[in-house]
């Protein structure tokens, strides 16, 4: 009876499972498997390719370059996204209009903002030509050593897109919970960090970690706007196409998922353990 | 309203001819009203009376439109939530969800930086008499709808506030609970003696936890008076038909006695003439089998302690309550009806009558 039981639930859930097993295990298992030199064309197992990315200066170099990719936008926007995010919430004139202007940028292509940013900030671009006219110039911010073009553009992709989840977050807030505080003698800005901000929290960490795990992966922006030394692993990876090298793929295609699972991992310890029982109680 | 009490001392709380309004109808009239410091008052009134308008304003959360808000004398009408000494329990409780039991009660003592032996004595003494101890380190969602509400009143009461407001702190429970917890509400009153305004649309509960009741209806103070007074004398017929059940008896007034429809002469505890009406309680009334009655049983209901009976008489209809160990009337039955006790002329209600 047991055992019939196990075989129908088996069954019930394979539409759900099968699917995401098919579409997405199904790859990262040839990743995974490729990256150590084993599955179809490969030259049997080996670490060597995973090993090159940590020794050859080049895929080092952009490893590093991904990760600042990811993360200074990132964290720049945050600081951006939380107070348009509260600013969205304050009956003001104008509101419904920049509630629906600021979710631009969500709508135009990753590439097309990429070239919006190069005709904007580029030494001869628009805001160049302005500058001129009352004697300066804009200094060298695409294909710096910096990349703050590329920081710049996501930035401007990911505003909307953090300030939406986030404007959510402070939205689900029970309206009496500020009231509360402040009855309790909490100033506006002791309810904020008290009460609001970790109470949104949950909601501002996915927010950045969606952005995080998208600017990890960018291509557009650092190709165009980005110094050609060192270039991110996604740039790499397409390089590494156009000349057939699929083991380099693979491997570059690993270590990217690596370090999107190692943030994803340290988030979910930690909120894990921020929602432990009692963990704030004081004897 | 509740004025010339006669002491010398500030009453905690008096709010002088407060008025709301946001675009265009005012939510608020010209309301003004005290409470004494010791006192239970009750703010009654249906939904959209005002009530609810009228605590926001008392905390802070909202500005009047004009009128004083005064706190053991002190002006707080500009002064922000935080720096006005009351405490609220609200309806939903609002508890801090993602902070333990404890740390909910502490959260005022931290943000009033009240010394930490003050506030480790008081934090003690208020846990203890709610009744608190096993649940410090529990967070909010795993309580039940009771303990929770024990927390948030616990919260307020830490403060030792000059006011306490609780805002339909007993509506979003049980029936059974609610009984219960009313009677904890009272008890911890009477041991606190912490001054409180508290808010309902419950009469029930508004008559039986109140020294005082202030009864709201359309944004105005309606009548005020303790649930005994408004109960069996009440001046306003909106009073007489928010709390229990009542018949308003058309009557034919002169000086101070008034006809009733059934012919009886009763007294009136102020003069009035001509046509008029009076609030009788259905315990009130009294019928009795006679076939020359003027009345007619035209239902009964059992409810158990008591039978109620509706009656027709001349094409007016009364409730009438009689207890249930006397014997039942038949539906159908011509009865006798008379009237127990003197009344007062009713006045339409303030809102009404303009």
């Amino acid at each position: 009876m047991i055992r019939k039981n196990v075989l129908s639930l088996l069954l019930l859930l394979l539409p759900g499972i099968g699917f995401l097993l098919l579409t997405f295990g199904l790859p990262l298992w040839w990743a995974l498997t490729g990256s150590i030199g084993l599955g179809p064309g490969g030259v049997g197992f080996t670490f060597d390719h995973l090993a090159m990315i940590f020794e050859r200066p080049a895929y080092w170099r952009g490893l590093q370059m991904s990760l600042y990719y990811a993360i200074t936008p990132t964290v720049l926007t945050l600081f951006i996204a939380v107070p348009l995010a509260l600013l969205l919430q304050q009956p003001m004139f104008g509101r419904k209009l920049l509630n629906g202007l600021y979710k631009i940028p969500l709508a135009v292509p990753g590439i097309i903002a990429a070239f919006m940013v190069l005709t904007m900030v580029e030494q001869g671009g628009f805001l160049d030509r302005i500058l001129m006219h009352v004697g300066l110039r804009m200094p060298r911010i695409v294909r710096d050593e910096w990349g703050i073009a590329v920081v710049l553009t996501s930035i401007w992709k990911d505003t909307p897109f953090m300030a939406l989840i986030i404007t959510g977050a402070f939205g689900a807030i029970a309206s009496d919970m500020v009231p509360a505080a402040r009855s309790l003698g909490a100033s506006r800005l002791r309810a904020f960090l008290a009460i609001e901000l970790p109470m949104a929290m949950p909601g501002i960490t996915a927010a950045a970690l969606l952005c995080f795990v998208k600017s990890l992966g960018s291509f557009a922006a650092p190709s165009i706007l980005g110094p050609t030394y060192p270039m991110p692993l996604p740039v790499l990876m397409y390089e590494s196409y156009r000349e057939g090298k699929w083991a380099e793929i693979y491997a570059m295609g690993t270590v990217l998922i690596i370090a999107a699972f190692l943030v994803l991992a340290a988030y979910y310890t930690l909120t894990a353990l921020s929602l432990r029982p009692g963990r704030e109680s004081r004897q | 309203m509740g004025e010339g009490s006669g002491t010398s001392v500030a009453p905690a709380l008096s709010l002088t001819a407060i008025t709301k309004r946001y675009t265009e109808a005012p939510v608020l009239f010209p309301t003004s009203l005290e409470v004494q410091t010791g006192e239970f008052v009750t703010i009654l009134g249906p939904s959209g009376c005002g009530k609810s308008t009228l605590l926001r304003i008392i905390t802070g959360i909202i500005e009047p439109t004009g009128g004083t808000v005064r706190l053991d004398g002190t002006d707080v009408t500009h002064l922000p939530p935080e720096r006005r000494d009351m405490a609220i329990v609200f309806q939903s409780y609002a508890l801090f969800p993602h902070m333990s039991v404890g740390d909910n009660i502490r959260f005022g003592l931290k943000m009033k930086r009240i010394p930490r032996a003050e506030a480790d004595r008081r934090f003690d003494h208020v846990v203890g008499i709610c009744g608190l101890t096993p649940l410090l380190r529990r967070m909010p969602r795993h309580l039940s709808g009771g303990q929770q509400q024990r927390v948030a009143l616990a919260r307020a009461l830490v403060m030792q506030p000059t006011l306490l407001l609780l805002d339909e702190p007993l509506s979003n429970l049980d029936a059974k609970l609610r009984d219960s917890l009313r009677e904890d509400l009272l008890e911890l009153h009477r041991e606190t003696r912490s001054t409180s305004l508290y808010v309902t649309h419950d009469q029930t509960e508004a008559m039986s936890m109140s020294d005082r009741i202030i009864l709201l209806n359309e944004g105005r103070v309606v009548e005020t008076g303790t649930p005994r007074d408004l109960y069996l004398d009440p001046k306003m017929r909106f009073t007489a038909e928010f709390l229990g059940q009542t018949n308003i008896v058309p009557v034919t007034a002169e000086g101070r006695s008034a006809g009733t429809p059934w012919g009886q002469a009763i007294a009136l505890r102020a003069p009035a003439h001509g046509p008029s009406q009076v609030s009788l309680r259905a315990e009130a009334l009294r019928i009795s089998p006679d076939t020359s009655g003027p009345a007619t049983v035209t239902e009964l209901q059992f409810l158990g302690a008591d039978v109620l009976y509706s009656v027709d008489c001349g094409g007016h209809a009364f409730r009438v309550r009689r207890d249930s160990d006397a014997p039942l009337i038949d539906r159908g039955t011509r009865v006798d009806i008379s009237a127990m006790g003197d009344a007062t002329p009713l006045q339409d209600t303030p809102g009404e009558a303009a």
